[in-house]
């Protein structure tokens, strides 16, 4: 070998030590520099995978008195990778052992999809999760997810509404306080509702609406003095787990969303414009002899009274023709402005979606006026003729019905409607009516109920249908310290001993509320209620069961 | 050779600097690791008190209460007629 081969091995030989020292040198530094990165940011990135759990929050919805109504379960989603998956058959079999509910053919479908990840089952349990888990089937998963969970199922189901997978707020309550609900920080909302009052009133609504074979029902309770809404019942009810699709019959709330013509529950309300206004008095007598007309239009009477009778007898018999002068005296203008002050103008302002616009009847004539006098020819929601009959709680001033449940301490916002005088007098005919007039199935032995009944002929096209109506009692009590209202009807009820007026069929249910609830609230034993309204409202007095 | 021992010197410290910084750096990894696993023990606990929480409300349903009243004690809602 030549000196100059041997030249040129040598510096190959060089030339390929140092190369490899390069590349070992470049790897080493590359490593050196993915060490030093992951020691600077790997603790970082642990922290951003924790925070991503749990992100969905929802505050949970309380009763007055603590009591779950609404909360956010945490459910899991059951996921497949089908590319992992070893063996569909045996997988599906498994997971229908430990799942139920899942559907075979459903199930196999899913397992051999082309996607990299499909969902098999969402709204899992814990307890479900950790069975599908100790099976360790490879390829199967589970994604951690936020339900709503409503514990009462039906009680309050239309109230509470519902929230969707998003949980946004899309119905009742969870639509109403959406903002409060989602609010950071914010881990439960506190509101008026009552869960023992809640199912008494539920229970003997559907006890009603079941006996007299109506369409349906609705009831509202109101602590009178604050506004407060203790109990607010629609029937037929539904699972608020489950809820009917957003077209569903069940889903109508029948005491906020729904308007009807009340009929005589309205009577109060013209008696207490007319004395208010000076234009009768409680001396004074009326000639109520049928026939009356008004514009060529007989005015029909329900319960015809022989010879004149005083504002007393026009209320407790449940007078048309009295009603309708009365009316036709306090005039079209001045109804208006009463109907404004009660709230009965504009949908009621309660924290609900879908409250009804009322409708104030075709035009201001003289027979519109004298109609409306007995509550047709107009229509408005429930809950908002309850906030009205406020006004014979608090002396004239009427408040407005609301979900949120009153602080001790925080002002109650009141307007007058009447004078205090012209209230108090319409408050005592209400209880000569449940005493000796058209409300005696209310009557109760240890709690005095002054009421109102009402049954209205439903307006179909062509005139009032007299086979279907709108049968009602609106209740105060107790009638010596007044606070509380409550307002029961039933939709199309059909004849129950011997009628389907709401003296029959809505009386004796309202009164049956009554005692259920009375027990809660102090009352007929002594007790004062849920307390001085400016005190303290969320404590119950009497017996706590 | 007086650069030799400050090239040593400051080679030193940048080792000692290195090992101090990986050792402040573990430390802190560690402890922010022990936060993520008690947060995520908080939420856990958080949501398994919910969960509590919901099912001592299906407890607590007054339709529950109604029905074992009746059935264990005998009792019923109260009447009251004139």
């Amino acid at each position: 070998m030549s000196g100059r081969a041997q030249r040129r091995r040598a510096w190959l030989a060089l030339s390929r030590s140092q190369m490899l020292a390069l590349v070992l040198c470049a790897g080493l530094t590359a490593l050196g520099v993915r060490a030093f990165t992951l020691a600077l940011r790997g603790g970082a990135e642990r922290g951003e995978a924790a925070a991503s759990v749990s992100a969905m929050t929802r505050a949970d919805i309380v009763d007055r008195n603590g009591l779950v109504l609404a909360t956010l379960a945490p459910t899991y989603a059951l996921t497949a990778r089908p590319a992992e998956i070893w063996g569909v058959g045996e997988t599906a079999g498994a997971l229908i052992t430990a799942l139920p509910r899942l559907q075979r053919p459903d199930l196999e479908r899913r397992l051999v999809s082309a996607r990299k990840q499909v969902y098999l089952l969402r709204g899992m349990t814990p307890a479900e999760r950790d069975r599908v888990f100790s099976l360790g089937l490879a390829g199967i998963s589970f994604v951690e997810e936020a339900r709503r969970f409503y514990p009462q199922a039906n009680l309050a189901a239309h109230v509470l509404g519902s929230a969707g997978v998003d949980l946004i707020g899309q119905s009742g309550m969870e639509r109403g306080f959406d903002a409060s609900l989602r609010a950071p920080g914010v881990d439960k909302l506190e509101t008026s509702i009552d869960l023992r009052m809640q199912y008494a009133l539920e229970v003997e609504l559907a006890g009603a609406v079941a006996r007299a074979g109506a369409l349906g029902g609705a009831g509202v309770l109101l602590d009178g003095q604050t506004g407060e809404v203790l109990a607010l019942a629609s029937n037929p009810s539904f699972d608020a787990n489950r809820p009917p699709g957003p077209s569903s019959d069940l889903r109508k709330n029948r005491a906020v969303s729904e308007r009807y013509e009340m009929g005589s529950t309205m009577k109060p309300f013209t008696i207490a414009m007319a004395l208010d206004l000076g234009v009768a008095s409680p001396d004074e007598y009326f000639n109520v002899v049928p026939p009356y007309f008004v514009s060529g239009v007989e005015i029909r009477e329900a319960h015809p009274l022989s010879g004149p009778v005083d504002l007393r007898a026009i209320l407790s018999k449940s007078s048309n023709i009295g009603a309708a002068q009365l009316a036709l005296r306090v005039g079209a203008a001045r109804q208006h402005k009463y109907f404004a002050l009660l709230g009965l103008e504009e949908a009621c302002a309660i924290e609900l979606p879908g409250s009804a616009q009322p409708n104030l009847g075709p035009d201001d004539q003289a027979l519109t006026v004298a109609i409306r006098g007995y509550g047709h020819a107009m229509s408005m929601s429930l809950v908002a003729l309850a906030g009205a009959y406020t006004a014979f709680v608090n002396a004239g001033e009427v408040v407005s019905p609301t979900l949120r449940l009153h602080v001790p301490g925080d002002g109650i916002v009141k307007h007058r409607a009447f004078s205090a005088q012209s209230a108090n007098i319409v408050l005592d005919y209400m209880r000569s009516t449940v005493l000796s007039g058209t409300g005696q199935k209310a009557k109760l032995a240890h709690i005095a109920i002054a009421g109102k009944t009402g049954t209205a002929e439903k307006f179909e096209a062509g005139g009032y249908d007299h086979a279907r109506m709108l049968s009602s009692f609106a209740a105060i009590f107790p009638a010596e310290a007044p606070r509380y209202v409550l307002l029961l009807a039933l939709d199309e009820p059909r004849p129950v001993d011997g009628g389907a007026t709401g003296g029959v069929v809505a009386a004796p249910s309202a009164a049956r509320v009554v005692t259920r609830i009375a027990p809660f609230l102090g009352l007929g034993l002594g007790g004062s209620g849920l307390g001085n309204a400016g005190e303290s409202a969320r404590t119950a007095g009497g017996v706590e069961l | 050779m007086k650069r030799f021992w400050f090239n040593s010197l400051a080679a030193l410290m940048a080792l000692l600097l290195a090992v101090a910084l990986y050792r402040a750096k573990s430390e802190a990894d560690a402890v922010r690791a022990r936060v993520v696993a008690l947060e995520a023990q908080i939420a856990h606990t958080r949501a398994e008190t919910k969960v509590l929480a919901a099912e001592g409300a299906v407890l607590d349903s007054p339709a529950r209460v109604e029905r074992l009243a009746k059935r264990h004690l005998n009792m019923a809602p109260p009447e009251e007629k004139e």
